[in-house]
């Protein structure tokens, strides 16, 4: 009897965490800076939002 | 980069992104790869492009000019201690290639050995092609000189035997 009911939680977290789950959500993924004249750099803020139900974590940013 | 690096349900940021653009010119383009635990996309690749103006050759410099200041930093120092084939990739290919703005090698091949040789030396009359012998306020030395000659090898038309 304990053991069914360990099992059955076990299965209820199991759905739990597979429905909630984070999203990135960026709306403008690529940027034009236009024409820029020679400096030193640009920068540019890329807005980004988490459109899921669980926190989302960025791991790394790899720039090519 | 990011603003944070957990963002909780519903929570906007930003990713900050910086692009290094010194000494660059043209067209260039540049992406960041964002690794999320998102699980339906764990990568999101980001894109950035631009034209950088080359504003330092937009100018008309006189041919000499590109022996000092700023301009020295490639049109001199890269040369420095180099000979022959070494010398004419870090000196004059910069100019002097296809597409460039001076006749390609197989051209200057094709030229008269005495004008190479002027040319190099003296420089050419309203062209950005400067004197290059020290006797001429270049900055090559007679070994340097001879040694590009060499690798140029124009066959002289004049004493040419046939």
């Amino acid at each position: 009897m304990a053991k069914t009911l360990l099992t059955t939680v076990f299965f209820l977290c199991v759905a739990a965490s597979s429905y909630a789950s984070p999203s990135l959500r960026i709306d403008k993924p690529q940027h034009d800076f236009g024409t820029v004249t020679q400096e030193d750099k640009v920068e540019h803020f890329f807005e980004i939002e988490n459109a899921g139900d669980s926190d989302l974590v960025i791991e790394k940013l790899v720039p090519s | 980069m990011a603003s944070s690096s957990r963002l909780k349900p519903g929570e906007k940021g930003k990713i900050r992104v910086e692009v290094n653009i010194r000494g660059k010119f043209g067209n260039i383009m540049k992406t960041v790869q964002v690794h999320t635990n998102d699980p339906q996309r764990p990568q999101t690749i980001l894109s950035m492009k631009m034209k950088i103006k080359d504003l330092i050759h937009m100018k008309k410099y006189k041919a000499a000019e590109i022996f000092s200041g700023a301009c020295k930093i490639c049109h001199v120092d890269r040369g420095r201690g180099r000979k022959g084939f070494d010398l004419f990739i870090n000196d004059c290919m910069m100019c002097h290639n296809t597409a460039k703005s001076a006749s390609p090698l197989a051209a200057l091949r094709a030229k008269n050995k005495e004008d190479v040789e002027r040319a190099i030396r003296e420089g050419v009359q309203k062209t950005s092609m400067p004197g290059w012998d020290a006797r001429h306020s270049g900055p090559l030395f007679e070994e340097e000189i001879r040694s590009l000659i060499d690798y140029i090898r124009p066959v002289s038309k004049v004493g040419q035997a046939n």
